[in-house]
Order: structure tokens, then C-alpha cells, then sequence
């Protein structure tokens, strides 16, 4: 081939750019720690890597919401195991006054005090808030869930928050169902059942009842229907302790409920911890230059674009004008 | 038989030849570097019971090299302006170096589950607002981005259709002066050179297509036959924009030739408008369908203070327009209690259901989200975002209501990532890899004319030599003759 001189400028100039181009790119990818310069790099990887952090904002964000019903759920654990730390110590008060047989009124009316004062206790613990939202009042969250009757005054329906796709959990719970009350009466179980033992003897101390009726004293008792778990709605006739129990078990069973709950979210934060640490990997790898490489593709560009300088500066002498005196 | 007279005479002749060949090895020199300039050959020839003429100069060029140069300049001129027009739209959505709005598209969504754990906490409620309004302010300049780059465009062609007129009218000038002065050999070559380049500048900007007459002129065509320059005449381009603000070109004011143009910087151009429109009209739909369903289902909640049928989008005050698009979308509300989170309006502060459908619209805008998850055990029939008039209201006033199905049938993030992120990137990586070997078929096509018409400085440094001894030797022919003369002169003494 014929070589002109401008051809050979053009090929310097030609491959000058190239060299430079190189010498860019990898400067870019190391300055800016990215592979992707531009979507066009790689479609499928900047497709692939918006996806993944979609997912990892996902996840973040359930993130949120899984401390904030953990947190709530705690509270609710807390208060239901207080109620029935509580209800244990009033059982065990209950047997002994249907045991003893034989109880003067000055000792009934000690343990009327205590049973009445145990009742507010368990109301309380019932009517508990974070902040100003009572928990245990389904939607209805500003006002207490159960009178001082014990009457229940919540709603039925709950606040439900989404902590993972699929999966709602509680930030308000249905009193009626976690405290167990009497549909019939609309009390709470436990606590109708004290007021019976309370009334009998109060009756007994005023002389129009007799403390014996503890033994045979019947109470009615319809559970709400849990549409979810519960499928029991018969109503039952039964003894105050038999009633008492029913309540107490209520409260235990829904205590486990919340620390299935609490599991749930252990568990899926777990899960999604370690997702996104696979997601942040996937997207480094497919976003992220790696150093090593792009520093030694720096260095070819560079050795590649010195070599050429050298090349031009040695053959720039080659003419025969140098030999023309 | 010579005598003296005619022997000086052919001398003569001869160094008058010579210092010709000097002078053409001499502008051979002179434009070593000059790009287009076609090297020229003197032909030198005995001249019959005399010495030598110079017989021509031979223009060296390749008439198939050149053509197919000229093919291939169209179509790199072409990629090149295209790739520069597509990557200029990647910049607008390339989410990895800060531009595009895909994360704030998640985070508007999302963080409707700050409130959702808390509905009556106004700084939750604030906090969605102000998402709502980086979301609503990305869009506006993704599509105010995508408006200047058409209007620079735009802006582009005209300025190119300005010079193919300037070119074409200087090549029918350039004809008319080739076929007049056929004679004259060296300022023949000099137009038959100036000739080349512009039809070179011709095919940097549009399609060009070029057929060689026997006297040296050239008629040039355009896309689809469209003559430019036909004989000494040359028909102008004229440009105008319609009502969207696209350009369009015509020829000799008649034909409209814009969807014909294919190569050159004006193809390219035009390629980057069709695709900054296709670019907005997506991103205008998505918006369009955004707004429609989030507004339905925001419509049908309640905010903290009672307020219900409130859209959550609306068109921006100052702008016009029939419907919400990326030009115009606005936020309606500016009081984060008028966010509607709850369906049952004796809970505003605790219920949180229609918050959640407005959540599930990220996933999912066919049916509402509380009628699909949120009491699995319960039978409730799924109820739909939009019945189906509402549904073909929206996808009447889309630009392509396949559009809305997409969204449909997979989620808002997937359409940004397909639809306006994918499409063009991979469009672009096609676009770059066939810039890229038209760029190395351009090259090796001119490298192989340079290398055919280019000036090589050896050659003519051995050439000028040669015409020196040429030169010394017939002056020392004259001198001898000279010196014949006087000694014949001297005889008569």
C-alpha cells in the first residue's frame, strides 16, 4: 500500500483518540466507582440493578414498619402477660375462697377488697396506650377500650399495617377478641366473673345471700367470634371459675397469638436483612467498577497512548528533507 | 535535420515543460496536508522531431472509492448525530448518576407506610407531601429535559438545511464553471477538487446520492430521488415546524421528503425528534395514568379533617391543558391533613384502609389492594381500581393505550424501567455498535483513497530532484548550443 503523509497523520490522530478515549472511560470508572456510564453500557445490568434497589427500598421500608409494629406488639405482650400474671394471683384467691367452706364475712370482705381493686388493675392494663392510641381498642383508638365496668367500648375492626408483601400485621388489636369478652354481656370475661364473686359477697355481708353461692352460681357465656381461629360461638353455662378460666385461657392463648406475631416479624426481618445484603452484592457487581481491573486497564491505555507518542516522535524525523541542502 | 535555431527552441521548450512539472510537484508539496486535495501527475511527452511537452496532468481519483465514501459518510453522519441524540436522552434517565426518577417513584410510594402505622402523624403526612413534590418536580424536568432537547434539535435541522442550500447552490455554480473552462487543465482540477468536497460536506448533513457525467459535472440527488443539483440548476430545501413543533423538510417548497430522510446529520436529527417524542409521549402516559388512578382511589378515602372526593393531582394553575400530563402535573393538596387515608369516616385518625389502597396502587392498579390481601380468609370479590368506562376514558386519552395495559399488567417501576429506561438504552447500544462499524468501513475506505490520491513527500522530493537534473540539463543544452553558435560566429572573424 501507498502510504501519504497525511495518512499517516490521520492514523496518528486516528488512534491518539482511541488511546485517549481508553484513558477516560477507565478514569471515569475509578473516579466514579461506577462500571455504568451510561444505561447503554449494559441495558439488561441497569434494568436488572433498578429493579434490585426498588426491592432494597422495599425492604427498607418494611424495615420501618416491622420496628414499629415489634415495638407495638412488645406492648401488647407485656400488658397481656401482666393481665395474666394478675388473673394467676386472683385464681389462686378464687380456689381459696371456694375451698375454705367455712369463711367469716371480716375475711370475705378483705378479699372482696382485693378482688375489686385486682379488677381496676386488669382495666387498666386493658385500656393501655402508646402515646395516645389505646392498643387494645381495635380502630377505636382515642377513647379506652373497656369502661370501668369492664364494659367493652372498642371496635371490632383493626389497624393492619403491611410488613412485607402479603403480610399485615396489628398496630390496633380487637379487645373484645385478645381480652376475651362475653358477647351477651359485652364484659370482659375475667372481670364479670370477679363482679359475680364481688356481688355474692357483698349480698352475703348484707345478709341476703349466703357465701355458698359461690360454689353454684352460674354465669352465661358467649365468646366473640374470631372469624379467623375461633370457631366456638356456643353459649355456655358454667361456674365462676369455669368462667374465670375461660377468660384467663382467652388472654393466655392471645399472648402466645402476639408471640407468633413477634416471631413472624423476627423472622422476616431476618430474611430480609440478609436479601438485601445479596441484592447490595448483585448491584455492586453489576454497577460498581471493580478497581483492580479498571487500574490496570488504566495502565495499558496509559502504556498503549505513551508507546504511540514515542512511535510519532521517532518517525515525525524520518524524511528525506533532511538529506535536501 | 535540426539546426542550431531549433535545437535552442527545444531547449527551451523543455525548461519551460520543466518548470510546468516544478510547479505541479510544487502544489503537490504545498497541500501535503490539505484534506480532499486529489494529488496531480504531470504527463510528460516527446514532442516529434522536437523535444517534450507536458501532454496533461493527470487528476488521480477513484470515482468507486469515492462513491462508496460518500455512501458510507451518510450513514456515520447519521449514527453519529443519533448517537449523540440518544445518549443525550440517557443522561435524562440515567438513575446510576443522579438524573431519571426511579427511586423517587419508590420512595413516594413508600412512604404512604410511614402513615399507614400512624395515620393521624402530621409529620408522617408532611413527609409523603414532600415526596409527592420531589416526585412531581423530577417528572416536570424530565419532561421540560426532553422539550429543550427537541427544541435544540429542531433548531439543528433548520441550521442544516441552511447549509445543504448554501452547498448546493455552490455545486451548481461549480458546475456550470467545470463545464466552461474544460481546457484550462489546472483550474479544471482545482474545481473537480473544490467539487468533491462539497458533495462531502453535502453527505456529512443529508442523503446523498451522486452520479458523475462524462464532462466532469455532477447532478446529486437526495433521499428517494429528490434531485438537488441537476446540471447548473439546484433546487432549495425549505424547513418548517407543524403544530407539535417538529420539523419538517420540503422540497422546492412541494414535496414533503422529512419521514424520507434517512442519513446524513439531518436523518440523524431527525431520528433523535421521532425518538425524544416517543420519549415523552411514554413518559406523558405514565403520568396520565398515575395520576387517574391514584386520584380515583384518593377520591374515595377520607382525610384528617373530614374532607373526601379530594384528587390528590391536579393541573398545574398556570399551565393549560385537558388532561394531567408530565407537563402539567401538580399537586392539589398543600394541607397534609387532606391526605385521604381512611375509608370509614368515624376513624380518621386510625384507619388507615384507603391508605393502603393508595400503597397498593404501586404494585398493583387493577384491583383495589384491601380487597385483595387484607382479610384473606374472607370471600370478598376483588374490586377493580377503575370500572371499565373510567378504564377506556384513560386509554382513549393516551397517546398508546397499550400503555396503560403494561402498567396493568406488571407495575409503575417496571414501565419505567422497560418502557422508558430499556428501550432507549438498548436502542442506543444497537445505535453506538453501528457507528462503530460503519465508523471502521468509512475509514478503511478513505484510507484506501488517501492512500490512492493523497500526496506522499519522498515521491515528490525524488520527483522535484528528477525535474532539477531535468531542468540543469537542458539549460547546460542551451549553454552548449551556445557555445556551438559562438564558435560558428567566430569562423566569420
Amino acid at each position: 500500500m501507498r502510504i501519504t503523509d497525511l495518512l499517516r497523520y490521520d492514523n496518528y490522530i486516528k488512534n491518539d483518540q482511541i488511546r485517549q478515549n481508553e484513558i477516560e472511560k477507565y478514569t471515569r470508572q475509578i473516579a466514579s466507582g461506577k462500571k455504568l456510564l451510561s444505561p447503554s453500557d449494559d441495558t439488561v445490568a441497569t434494568v436488572a440493578s433498578l429493579r434490585l434497589k426498588t426491592i432494597n427500598q422495599d425492604i427498607e421500608r418494611f424495615g420501618r414498619n416491622m420496628d414499629f409494629v415489634q415495638n407495638v406488639l412488645d406492648s401488647a405482650e407485656t400488658q397481656l402477660d401482666s393481665i395474666v400474671k394478675a388473673g394467676q394471683e386472683i385464681r389462686v384467691e378464687i380456689i381459696r375462697l371456694l375451698n375454705t367452706g367455712v369463711l367469716d364475712k371480716e375475711d370475705a370482705k378483705v378479699l372482696r377488697d382485693y378482688f375489686v381493686n385486682m379488677k381496676d388493675y386488669i382495666i387498666k392494663q386493658a385500656n393501655f396506650k402508646i402515646g395516645d392510641t389505646a392498643i387494645f381498642g381495635g380502630i377505636k383508638t382515642q377513647t379506652d377500650p373497656f369502661a370501668a365496668d369492664g364494659t367493652y367500648q372498642g371496635e371490632t375492626k383493626e389497624t393492619k399495617v403491611p410488613v412485607a408483601p402479603g403480610v399485615e400485621l396489628n398496630t390496633t388489636f380487637n379487645g373484645a377478641v385478645y381480652i376475651g369478652v362475653n358477647s351477651l354481656s359485652n364484659k370482659m370475661i375475667i372481670t364479670e366473673a370477679i363482679d359475680k364473686i364481688v356481688d355474692i359477697i357483698d349480698r352475703a355481708i348484707a345478709g341476703t345471700g349466703s357465701l355458698g353461692e359461690l360454689n353454684t352460681a352460674t354465669i352465661n357465656i358467649k365468646k366473640y367470634k374470631d372469624k379467623d381461629k375461633d370457631k366456638d360461638d356456643k353459649i355456655l353455662n358454667v361456674k365462676i371459675l369455669e368462667a374465670f378460666d375461660i377468660g384467663l385461657n382467652n388472654v393466655m392463648q392471645y399472648r402466645s397469638v402476639i408471640g407468633t406475631q413477634i416471631k413472624t416479624i423476627q423472622d422476616l426481618k431476618s430474611i430480609n436483612e440478609k436479601n438485601q445484603v445479596f441484592n447490595n452484592e448483585l448491584i455492586s457487581k453489576l454497577e460498581d467498577a471493580e478497581a483492580a481491573e479498571a487500574i490496570t486497564n488504566l495502565q495499558k491505555a496509559q502504556l498503549a497512548y505513551q508507546a504511540l507518542i514515542s512511535v510519532f516522535n521517532q518517525n515525525r524525523q524520518l524524511t528525506l528533507l533532511n538529506f535536501f541542502k | 535535420m535540426s539546426s542550431l535555431f531549433g535545437i535552442l527552441s527545444a531547449a527551451g521548450q523543455s525548461l519551460l515543460t520543466f518548470q510546468r512539472g516544478v510547479n505541479s510537484t510544487n502544489k503537490n508539496i504545498a497541500n501535503v496536508s490539505t484534506e480532499g486535495y486529489n494529488r496531480e501527475i504531470p504527463v510528460f511527452q516527446d514532442l516529434p522531431r522536437s523535444g517534450v511537452f507536458m501532454n496533461k496532468i493527470i487528476r488521480v481519483f477513484d470515482q468507486s472509492l469515492f462513491s462508496r465514501s460518500i455512501d458510507l459518510n451518510q450513514k456515520l453522519n447519521s449514527d453519529n448525530e443519533f448517537a449523540s441524540g440518544l445518549s443525550n436522552i440517557e443522561t435524562i434517565f440515567n438513575d446510576a448518576l443522579g438524573t431519571g426518577f426511579s427511586s423517587d417513584l419508590n420512595t413516594f410510594f413508600n412512604s404512604i407506610n410511614d402513615m399507614l402505622i400512624k395515620p393521624d402523624d402530621l409529620a408522617a403526612r408532611s413527609q409523603f407531601l414532600a415526596n409527592a413534590q420531589t416526585l412531581v418536580g423530577k417528572i416536570r424536568n424530565t419532561d421540560k429535559a426532553l422539550e429543550d432537547l427537541k427544541q435544540q434539535t429542531v433548531l439543528k435541522v433548520r441550521d442544516q438545511i441552511n447549509q445543504i442550500n448554501q452547498i448546493t447552490s455552490q455545486l451548481a455554480k461549480l458546475n456550470q464553471s467545470i463545464k466552461t473552462k474544460t481546457l484550462d487543465i489546472e483550474v479544471n482540477n482545482e474545481y473537480l477538487n473544490e467539487r468533491d468536497r462539497l458533495i462531502k460536506q453535502l453527505s456529512d448533513l443529508i442523503d446523498t446520492k451522486v452520479v458523475f457525467n462524462e464532462d466532469n459535472t455532477v447532478n446529486v440527488f437526495t433521499a428517494k430521488g429528490y434531485g438537488l443539483v441537476v446540471g447548473i440548476e439546484s433546487t432549495q430545501l425549505s424547513f418548517e415546524t407543524d403544530s407539535n413543533g417538529n420539523a419538517v423538510v420540503k422540497w422546492n417548497n412541494v414535496a414533503d421528503i422529512t419521514k424520507e430522510i434517512q442519513n446524513g446529520q439531518v436523518g440523524g436529527n431527525l431520528k433523535t425528534i421521532d425518538k425524544v417524542n416517543e420519549q415523552l409521549n411514554k413518559l406523558n402516559d405514565f403520568v396520565t395514568v398515575l395520576t387517574t388512578v391514584f386520584n380515583k382511589v384518593h377520591r374515595q378515602g377520607y382525610g384528617l379533617d373530614g374532607s373526601t372526593n379530594t384528587d390528590f393531582f391536579t393541573i398545574d394553575p398556570s399551565k393549560s391543558g385537558t388532561k394531567i400530563d408530565a407537563s402539567n402535573v401538580y399537586i392539589n393538596i398543600t394541607d397534609p391533613k387532606k391526605v385521604a387515608l381512611a375509608s370509614d369516616p368515624n376513624y380518621l385518625n386510625s384507619d388507615n384502609t384507603n391508605g393502603k389502597n393508595l400503597l397498593g396502587l404501586k404494585n398493583n392498579i387493577s384491583n383495589l389492594y384491601t380487597s385483595l390481601y387484607t382479610n384473606p380468609s374472607q370471600t370478598n370479590s376483588p374490586q377493580p381500581v377503575l370500572d371499565s368506562t373510567e378504564e377506556s376514558d384513560l386509554k382513549a386519552s393516551l397517546n398508546d393505550p397499550t400503555n396503560y395495559d403494561f402498567i396493568k399488567t406488571h407495575t409503575f417501576a417496571e414501565f419505567y424501567n422497560t418502557k422508558l429506561v430499556a428501550e432507549v438504552s438498548s436502542t442506543s447500544s444497537y445505535i453506538k455498535q453501528q457507528q462503530q462499524n460503519n465508523k471502521y468501513l468509512y475509514d478503511a475506505i478513505t484510507e484506501k483513497m488517501k492512500s490512492i490520491t493523497g500526496v506522499n513527500m519522498d515521491e515528490e522530493l525524488i520527483n522535484l530532484t528528477k525535474l532539477q537534473r531535468s531542468y540543469e540539463a537542458s539549460a547546460r543544452i542551451i549553454t552548449v548550443t551556445d557555445e556551438l553558435m559562438q564558435t560558428i560566429l567566430g569562423l566569420i572573424k
